[in-house]
């Protein structure tokens, strides 16, 4: 007899397995602008033809003031077509020789132009997945302006069933770089799987998933996140009974909480593809579950389904309640809606990266200081400019207050913390932290902000006003410099953040 | 406040297939110097840029040529980071070259206003030749910059104030699990 439910339960659109990086990079060819295909262009993307010939002028920036319309598609013919003088080379795809199975050795594939005589000579991959992260380098014997470098994943690299991504970087003789960020499915070699994660599951090594109190229903909520990935050249239908325990200690040899079934119809997963799904399991006041939360103590969740064929899957999470603290985001000045987009996914990016250490983030209160109202605080020049901010703005809650500024102008810094610990209160001049946006511009001219950089650079600073000094461990996201960070945390960061007032456990 | 009595323990970490790690691979790059180089610039460029604690490296004319290349990079967002610092770098140097690219990357309507704003201040007094212009540039967000340094960068201290609530709506309420996400609860 079970009190706890299977509230919902939906599909979530799957990535295909072999562009599985949700902020992964835009593939595109760049090409030259003085001979790039003017009619290929306005085909293509439908921009104005003299936007092409307006650049090519040399006078773009003058003309373009007097006809402001034509900015966007000016942005993207700029941002698909390189200048002369610039001659870079370009990752344009990377991708795999075919599907990538686990345990099993391959192939990346990376395709680039190179606008100069100098050479392309490295092809660096950085390594994200379950595990520690690693490297392979691979020198490149490329010669012509469009081009493929190979890097080879021999048995020692193989990679095991989930996400996994690729950061890819050529090195040109002269100094010239190209970075390019990829993600794939590694689907299973036997060949289908089940796997489950926790509540969006974006951050590659997360494996608990959380209860959540919800005070208005009085109930504990776990979300769980189902992958079913499929390394056959054949689709497959899933059966339509999920069934589901969840265990006080190892399933099997500890004590059955409370068990379940329900019905799931319509799975099919593609040949070579992924589907994914989340249900969310509502535990009333009085039944197993919600006692179990209660008194802090860790479940294993199985989940069993089978497919149509008769193949049974099984998986396995941790269920536990984290701590949790708040945010108040704070948009200083001007954030387009494509950055605004950016940046909430960044700050549930970081989310994710503090739920690899069981903190979770209990509200993001978005905020907003417009330019006119901001005035110098759009960017930050000083120390003693961001306590001034500090000091004459803030949100009264018990949530820390993040500004995120246009520029950091101050000493080439690019974050800051009021104090290590900040205060568990508002007012002041060390009650909160401040984060430059870092933008860019996309292949589509739009304005955008970098979200795995922005997700590390927040939950830095968060760190510091938690209580985290720098820690210059191989991966940790309080390392100081900005370009070597990653999402770990160790169990001690986690004990020195667990007493701040902000942190709360219930 | 958490009482430190419910700490937990350090949880098991569960071991993925095959262990926690991969031997990493190498290419020697010994003989490319100028790679070696650009790996110690983007280090440096992005080393101790927390301001705890921090302490930016300075650049110099040694460094110029790839200071160049770094802020040519404008085509992924990957390198956004390290192209806003090497902006920054480039005017610890007093050389035309950099002062060339900081104007180009300042007045081009195309670019980011991230880029643009920080070639701007990296200009410094080099940029008031501009500021008329760009006081009525067609970025909000320049000309705004422009208009506040002609007016004496002013710093109106308030009253300390709450912070308004942002009332923009996205396409960014799609977050699964996420505490702004309405489908909890």
């Amino acid at each position: 007899m079970s009190n706890t439910s299977v509230s919902r339960f939906r599909a979530v659109a799957a990535r295909p397995a072999d562009e599985y990086a949700e902020f992964g990079s835009e593939p595109f060819p760049l090409r030259a602008l003085v001979d790039v295909d003017r009619d290929e262009l306005v085909r293509q993307f439908g921009v104005n033809p003299e936007v092409v010939e307006i650049l090519r002028s040399g006078r773009a920036t003058d003309v373009l003031r007097e006809h402001p319309d034509l900015i966007p598609d000016a942005r993207l013919v700029y941002a698909r077509t390189s200048l002369e003088e610039e001659r870079p080379v370009h990752i344009s795809r990377v991708s795999a020789k075919g599907p990538i199975w686990s345990g099993t050795p391959f192939t990346l594939l990376v395709e680039f132009q190179n606008a100069a005589d100098a050479r392309v000579v490295v092809a660096s991959v950085e390594v994200s997945w379950a595990g520690d992260p690693f490297v392979v380098e691979a020198e490149v014997q490329a010669r012509g302006d469009d081009d493929l470098a190979t890097i080879e994943f021999d048995e020692e690299q193989t990679l095991p069933v989930g996400p996994a991504e690729f950061v890819v970087t050529l090195a040109r003789e002269d100094g010239a770089t190209s970075v390019y960020r990829w993600g794939a499915y590694v689907l299973p070699a036997n060949p289908l799987a089940l796997s489950l994660g926790p509540a969006g599951a974006r951050v590659t090594g997360s494996w608990s998933a959380r209860g959540d109190y919800l005070p208005a229903s009085d109930t504990f909520l776990t979300e769980v996140e189902f992958t079913i990935s499929n390394g056959d050249a054949r689709a497959v239908s899933m059966n339509r009974r999920v069934t589901w325990e969840f265990w006080d200690g190892a399933v099997g040899a500890g004590r059955r909480v409370e068990s379940g079934s329900f019905d799931w119809s319509g799975i099919s997963v593609s040949a070579f593809g992924v589907w994914r799904g989340t249900a969310w399991f509502s535990s009333p006041r009085g039944s197993g579950i919600f006692d179990t939360y209660a008194r802090k103590e860790d479940m294993a969740i199985s989940i069993t389904m089978s497919a149509s064929d008769g193949r049974v899957l099984n998986a396995q999470i941790t269920a536990r309640v984290m701590l949790a603290y708040g945010v108040n985001i704070i948009k200083v000045g001007t954030f387009s809606s494509s950055e605004h987009t950016d940046l909430y996914a960044a700050v549930d990016q970081m989310r994710q990266i503090y739920e690899r250490r069981d903190i979770t983030l209990r509200g993001v209160d978005r905020r907003l200081i417009d330019a006119a109202t901001a005035g110098a605080y759009t960017i930050t020049n000083s120390e003693d400019e961001f306590r001034d901010m500090l000091e004459d703005w803030s949100c009264r809650n018990d949530f820390v207050d993040v500004f995120v500024v246009q520029d950091f102008q101050w000493s080439g810094f690019n974050g800051y913390a009021g104090d290590i610990p900040g205060p568990a209160s508002k007012g002041g001049r060390k009650d909160g932290v401040a984060v430059e946006k870092t933008g860019y511009t996309d292949a589509s001219g739009a304005a955008r902000l970098d979200v795995a950089t922005l997700a590390q650079l927040i939950g830095h600073e968060v760190g510091h006003y938690l209580g985290l000094e720098h820690l210059e461990t191989t991966n940790n996201l309080m390392r100081s410099n900005t370009g070597v960070r990653g999402p770990d945390l160790d169990y001690n960061q986690y004990r020195t953040m667990f007493p701040h007032g902000y942190v709360v456990f219930e | 406040m958490a009482d430190l009595a419910l700490l937990p323990p350090e949880h098991f970490i569960p071991e993925p297939v095959g262990g926690r790690t991969r031997p990493s691979r190498y290419v020697d790059i010994d003989g490319f110097t100028t790679i070696v180089a650009r790996r110690k610039l983007d280090e440096r460029l992005l080393d101790a840029t927390c301001a705890v604690d921090g302490r930016p490296s300075r650049f110099d004319r040694d460094d110029l040529d790839l200071l160049l290349l770094a802020t040519a990079q404008r085509f992924r967002g990957e390198t956004a980071l390290v192209r806003v610092q090497a902006l920054h770098a480039l005017a610890q140097i007093d050389d035309d070259r950099a002062v060339r690219r900081l104007f180009d990357v300042a007045t081009a309507v195309v670019e980011h206003d991230s880029a643009r704003i920080t070639a701007l201040e990296a200009l410094g007094e080099r940029a008031n030749e501009l500021l008329d212009t760009l006081a009525a540039d067609p970025s909000e967000a320049v000309a705004a910059w422009a208009r506040w340094v002609l007016a004496g960068r002013p710093v109106d201290r308030r009253e300390p104030g709450q912070v308004p609530k942002d009332p923009t709506r996205g396409t960014d309420r799609d977050h699964d699990g996420c505490c702004c996400d309405d489908e909890r609860g």
